[in-house]
């Protein structure tokens, strides 16, 4: 067993973890449901987060590489009741089907607008690339995310 | 005309009800619970593609620390059933049994292991030594059926295969006219064969199940379904348990593409709860997805067709040959929707439809969206433009002189249905004409377009399909409403929302018949203990047939309210209005609802105001998809590159039309998969080649071309506030009209799928030589 | 399979201490962002030692060198300025052919990639075409080229780490030609040609042919590149060499593409690409 410490959502977690644990399973673990088991390879993307603001998928991760760092999942992104407006546009266009993706398309869209100096929906297309999405074709999670980048 | 404008609710932009809770994250799935105590489930599954086990010892593995239980075919009864989720008794042979003694595919289970990890599990499945006497493997329908093959299914208590001799799981045949003597008259003959193979549901939620007992000792079964009360009967079955001893609950569900109308691991997970006691939990991995879950049936489907001079077609004959895999879940119907798909389009005068699902040694194919369609319709489709081609005609006027119209009935819809005995299915809406011009316009049919470079052609394609809305006379909906004390209603539904959005939906047709705003109805989908009967969320079922029980249970509902309003207001309920949760007479007085509801809970001859709704249709209107595909082609690699996609949709009134769209979208990105992505290789031994999406290749957001949804409203008179199916039927069209557009663009006809650069290049090198 | 094993983790922070812990502990391995050791490991791994933090991540750009450390990642590549545009436009091009996610690439790492060495990966056949040098700590011979590490299976099998690579500014913005085919955009190619060449006056001063996704190493058609070298480009010469090319190779099992598909391809990419600098040549 390691003792780890991660920033989970700016809680601290301290925790006693075998070494092979995946932060995917860590966040599960610790209730964060979030993030999504889809593949466990990393191809998915369903299980993505933020570590130290830089996407990662969980599930190819392991805890230890998180320890010390912020870990930061959709959870962070609007506390209750409120919804954060990238939240909001997506409800509103229509951009969520099974959800099970969502979380994570949330979260990468969420970094984009973010980071991006000028938005575009090509580099947008390739930040959100890497999770994938069985419902919508990603038009109106795309729709939605744009909206967001036209609004700022 | 009726149209979405005479509506308050219905054909508006609502947003959906579970909207909130997917965009926080929430626990909302199957996985998405904690148990203090729970065991994980590991399966061993086959290295061979045919073997009969002649020994099993698991005596290690259950001497494993951890372990809590190991089943194998000794441990269980034979009871011989069908996984295929479908309507009692299921139109699928009886062929599976939960553990068997010889296994029929790589990937077949041959054990499990039920640990205190996944890890002990997997390491527990790895100590279980078996003896496999390994026999012939058949890998190729054709040869499969013929005489001398190995029998796959030579078991004795398997029933409902057509011909176990013959690897022959079904048989299917249908003729109407005069085939034989139209061919004789006919002006052009026109002959050719089309191939389709393995291609995946993949729902990016893999299928989980976790089963517990109750504190009454019932079994709980909480799973990843399409079809939570056909898993409660069959698994009944399976465990030998009554019905009553069950309850299923499906919680929300990560995609299901008809993969999960499928009883794939309920069974195995209760047998290990019943045989510990425990709370065990079913992951699979996605290698086992791609692997051991269900797939499309592969086909083979030969067309010979006679057409007149005036371009008129004469007669069409169809021949399938269906690969059904190692079992034969789905086998029989997925063929009948192939042929009365493929018939259901042209009018036609004579035809004959043969189709035959034969067993192979190969992963097993079941219910995915399209349902046989998009096999019928690739071949089809391309075939009609084939045949254009060759007469000279336009693609476009060539089909519009052979459609079916409004008005027209479809014979074939009697000669081949599920369920048996249908009327013909009378066309009472169709904007499928309409589909063609406005997509056309959207896609700029004729007026090419330049290629963005040189060495590069361009070409545009069109394909045109049709569905059907459920099954007649087969699938079967109830729902409950009850009223509240505040004038909202619980509606609850057996109806499965698999992210469909069909919660949403039916929510917006109770709201629209009981006059209150969507917030108001609290819709529960869906659990056996709680919510009534629904045959499931399959066949585009769930808005023309649930939402039809909706309305039933809605309207009676609106009366029983009408009739306490009548009480209190001392007035004929005949001259009551119902509005924004109230009602009014024509002089101005009013009570709400949530007066009327006080009122018959708590004041005057107290009921609980509440109804049940139940529906079966014997009709199943057809939607309409027309795709359209602007393709560009490298001349000389074959790298075909998607630039526009358009996809104009007919499904009635559209209940909602940002999540219509949004079943357009997501099926037309499938079906550009289909045709240019998506395929499943195996070796020479059978063994599935591909285990990661870096191997099968799904589309990303980065894929994905410019894309234009057009939905063109009709009003069907016989469905809920005049809305017919949407999920399924814009599936089928996008791989014919790449197709197309790739022979537009240079010459190349690839008539199998994917369409892939290397098919392409050789259909030039032939064209060059 | 699984890291079952897995027992010890370290994020040193400096190399000196990485390169102690692998040679001190059997069953100790380095990873970049550990995306395919996490996922395809097995129970040979006792330990992991994590170069993320080692001061190894860093693109800079020297007078006529690019040097990229080790622990860069491929979405640092992807969205640096340095690789924004000609000459280092390539390396964007071959990563966005890599068949991977961006979700993945913003942890795989460039020394990653080079110890995989896996003969599909473009961005690996781009840098062995621009004849990229890697940087090794912890060996006698620290500088090597990354042609000759890939092909010496003894050296990667000793305990050392990649600390980072150098790749030479090509010489004109047509010196380095990359082609590929895939099914869709994001699948991994079926086959992928790294074309580097420089010219003197007409005549070719130097070319490096290679290829991704024929084998399990990439190819290089040195024969084909000694056929070039020295003589001025023309149809005829192009000719040759991508007949050559198709002759050549020996492409493995693909369910996705055939070896006679494969091989023609090889010849027609060749083709492309001469023809592409033959028809740019004296533009710079």
């Amino acid at each position: 067993m390691k003792s780890i410490t991660i920033s989970v959502n700016d809680k601290k977690i301290h925790a006693e973890i075998p070494a092979p644990q995946t932060l995917l399973d860590f966040l599960r673990s610790n209730g964060i449901m979030s993030v999504k088991r889809g593949c466990e390879s990393g191809e998915c993307g369903s299980c993505a987060v933020l570590v130290d603001d830089e996407p990662r998928a969980s599930c190819i991760t392991l805890t230890l590489q998180a320890d010390g760092k912020e870990v930061k999942t959709v959870d962070a992104l609007s506390t209750r009741p409120d919804l954060s407006e990238l939240q909001k546009r997506f409800i509103e266009v229509g951009a969520i089907q099974c959800g099970y993706c969502t979380p994570a398309l949330l979260l990468l869209a969420d970094h984009y607008l973010n980071n991006a100096l000028s938005p575009s929906e090509k580099e947008l297309r390739e930040a959100i690339s890497g999770v994938l999405c069985r419902c919508t074709g990603y038009l109106k999670p795309v729709e939605a995310i744009k909206k967001e980048f036209k609004a700022n | 005309m009726i149209s979405s404008k005479d509506f308050r609710v219905v054909g508006k932009v609502t947003p959906r009800v579970d909207a909130e809770k997917l965009s926080r994250g929430k626990g909302a799935f199957s996985d998405d619970i904690e148990f203090r105590e729970l065991l994980h489930l590991k399966v061993l599954r086959s290295p061979h593609a045919h073997a009969r086990i002649t020994s099993i010892d698991t005596s290690k593995a259950k001497a494993l620390a951890g372990v809590h239980a190991v089943l194998t075919h000794e441990d269980l009864p034979r009871i011989p059933h069908t996984t295929a989720g479908q309507g009692w008794p299921e139109p699928s042979p009886y062929d599976t049994v939960i553990l068997d003694n010889k296994v029929r595919f790589v990937g077949d289970r041959v054990a499990a292991v039920a640990a205190e990890t996944s890890e002990i599990a997997e390491k527990a499945c790895s100590l279980i030594e078996v003896d496999y006497e390994t026999l012939e493997a058949l890998f190729d329908p054709e040869k499969a059926s013929k005489p001398g093959a190995i029998i796959i299914h030579d078991e004795e208590d398997s029933s409902g295969i057509f011909d176990k001799s013959s690897n022959i799981a079904s048989k299917l045949e249908a003729t109407y006219g005069d085939v034989e003597e139209a061919f004789k008259d006919a002006y052009k003959i026109f002959e050719e064969h089309y191939e389709v193979g393995y291609v995946q549901q993949a729902s990016i939620e893999p299928h989980i199940c976790i089963t517990w007992l109750d504190e009454d000792d019932r079994l709980v079964i909480r799973t990843t379904t399409q079809v939570p009360f056909h898993v409660r009967r069959i698994v009944a079955n399976v465990l030998q348990l009554p019905v009553k001893k069950i309850r299923v609950m499906k919680p929300r569900v990560g995609g299901g593409f008809g993969g999960k109308q499928e009883i794939l691991n309920e069974e195995l997970c209760g047998a290990f709860t019943m045989a510990t006691g425990k709370a065990v939990r079913y992951w699979m991995t996605r290698e086992e997805e791609l692997h051991a879950a269900r797939t499309r049936h592969p086909q083979k489907l030969f067309f010979k067709t006679a057409v007149s001079k005036e371009g008129k077609i004469l007669a069409m004959e169809v021949r399938v040959i269906e690969n059904t895999g190692a079992y034969g879940t789905h086998g029989h119907t997925v063929m009948t929707v192939t042929g009365n798909k493929i018939f259901s389009m042209y009018n036609i005068p004579n035809i004959k439809f043969v189709g035959e699902a034969v067993y192979t040694n190969l992963p097993v194919a079941g219910a995915f969206r399209g349902y046989g369609t998009p096999q019928g319709i690739f071949a089809l489709e391309s075939h009609i433009d084939e045949i254009a081609d060759k007469l000279g005609i336009d693609q476009i006027e060539f089909r519009l002189n052979n459609l079916y119209k409004e008005g027209d009935s479809l014979p074939i819809t009697s000669k081949m249905a599920e369920g048996g005995g249908a009327d013909a299915q009378v066309i009472r809406s169709s904007g499928l004409e309409e589909c063609i011009r406005r997509g056309a316009k959207a896609i700029g049919w004729g007026s090419p377009k330049e290629p963005t470079a040189v060495g590069r052609s361009r070409g545009i394609g069109i394909a045109i399909n049709t569905q059907g809305s459920g099954i007649p006379n087969v699938d079967m909906a109830a729902s409950s409403i009850k009223m509240n004390e505040d004038g909202s209603f619980n509606l609850l539904c057996g109806a499965t929302d698999i992210g469909t959005g069909s919660d949403t939906a039916l929510a917006q047709i109770a709201a629209e018949a009981l006059c209150v705003p969507v917030d108001d109805i609290l819709i529960y989908s869906s659990d056996t203990d709680m919510t009534p009967f629904d045959t499931g969320a399959y066949a585009s079922s769930t808005t023309y047939i649930s939402g039809a029980a909706v309305l039933v249970a809605a309207k009676k509902v609106k009366s029983q309210i009408l009739d306490v309003a009548a009480e209190m207001l001392e007035v004929e309920k005949e001259h009551l209005i119902c509005s924004d949760s109230k009602v009014s007479t024509q002089e101005g007085k009013i009570v709400t609802y949530e007066q009327i509801c006080l009122y018959s809970l708590y004041q005057r001859n107290q009921f609980q105001i509440m109804a049940v709704g139940s529906t079966v249709s014997s009709e199943s209107p057809p939607p309409y998809s027309v795709v359209f595909a602007d393709v560009e082609v490298d001349d000389d690699t074959g790298q075909i590159r998607l630039l526009k996609l358009v996809a104009a949709v007919d499904c009635g009134v559209a209940v909602n039309p940002h999540m219509a769209e949004g079943q357009v979208e997501g099926a037309i990105t499938q079906g550009m998969g289909y045709a240019l992505s998506e395929f499943m290789p195996f070796d020479k031994n059978g063994a599935p080649l591909f285990k990661t999406f870096r191997d099968y290749n799904i589309f990303r957001s980065s894929d994905m071309p410019e894309i234009e949804i057009i939905l063109v409203e009709t009003y069907e008179p016989t469905g809920p506030y005049g809305a017919k199916a949407v999920a399924e039927v814009p599936i089928s069209g996008p791989a014919p009209a790449i197709a197309n557009a790739v022979s537009n663009a240079v010459g190349a006809r690839v008539r199998s799928l994917p369409i892939t650069p290397e098919k392409v290049w050789k259909e030039l090198k032939n064209n060059n030589n | 399979m699984g890291l079952t094993k897995l027992s010890d983790y370290y994020r040193p922070k400096k190399l000196t201490e990485a390169i102690r812990l692998l040679k001190e502990n059997d069953g100790y391995f380095p990873i970049g962002g550990g995306t395919w050791l996490i996922p395809y490991g097995g129970p040979e791994v006792r330990g992991i030692v994590d170069l993320s933090e080692a001061g190894i991540r860093e693109i800079r750009l020297e007078e006529t060198l690019m040097y990229i450390g080790a622990s860069t990642t491929l979405n640092d590549l992807l969205t640096a300025p340095e690789t924004s545009s000609h000459p280092y436009g390539f390396i964007r091009e071959t990563i966005n052919s890599e068949g991977s996610t961006r979700l993945i690439d913003s942890v795989s790492t460039v020394g990653g990639k080079i110890a995989l060495g896996r003969g599909d990966s473009s961005f690996l056949a781009g840098l062995a075409a621009i004849d990229a040098t890697i940087i090794l700590f912890g060996k006698m011979s620290e500088d090597i080229k990354l042609w000759d590490y890939l092909n010496d299976s003894e050296l990667r099998n000793e305990n050392h780490i990649i600390s980072g690579i150098e790749i030479s500014t090509p010489e004109n913005i047509h010196s380095v030609i990359f082609e590929s085919i895939s099914y869709i955009r994001s699948s991994p190619p079926l086959i992928s040609l790294a074309l580097y060449l420089t010219l003197s006056g007409n005549l070719i001063e130097s070319v490096r042919i290679v290829f991704s996704s024929i084998e399990e190493k990439l190819v290089r058609l040195e024969e084909a590149e000694t056929m070039l070298l020295g003589k001025e480009l023309n149809d005829e010469l192009i000719k040759k060499v991508s007949a050559l090319a198709a002759k050549t190779i020996e492409p493995s099992y693909d369910p996705k593409g055939s070896a006679e598909y494969k091989k023609a391809m090889a010849g027609l990419l060749i083709e492309r690409s001469l023809i592409k600098i033959n028809s740019n040549r004296g533009v710079s």
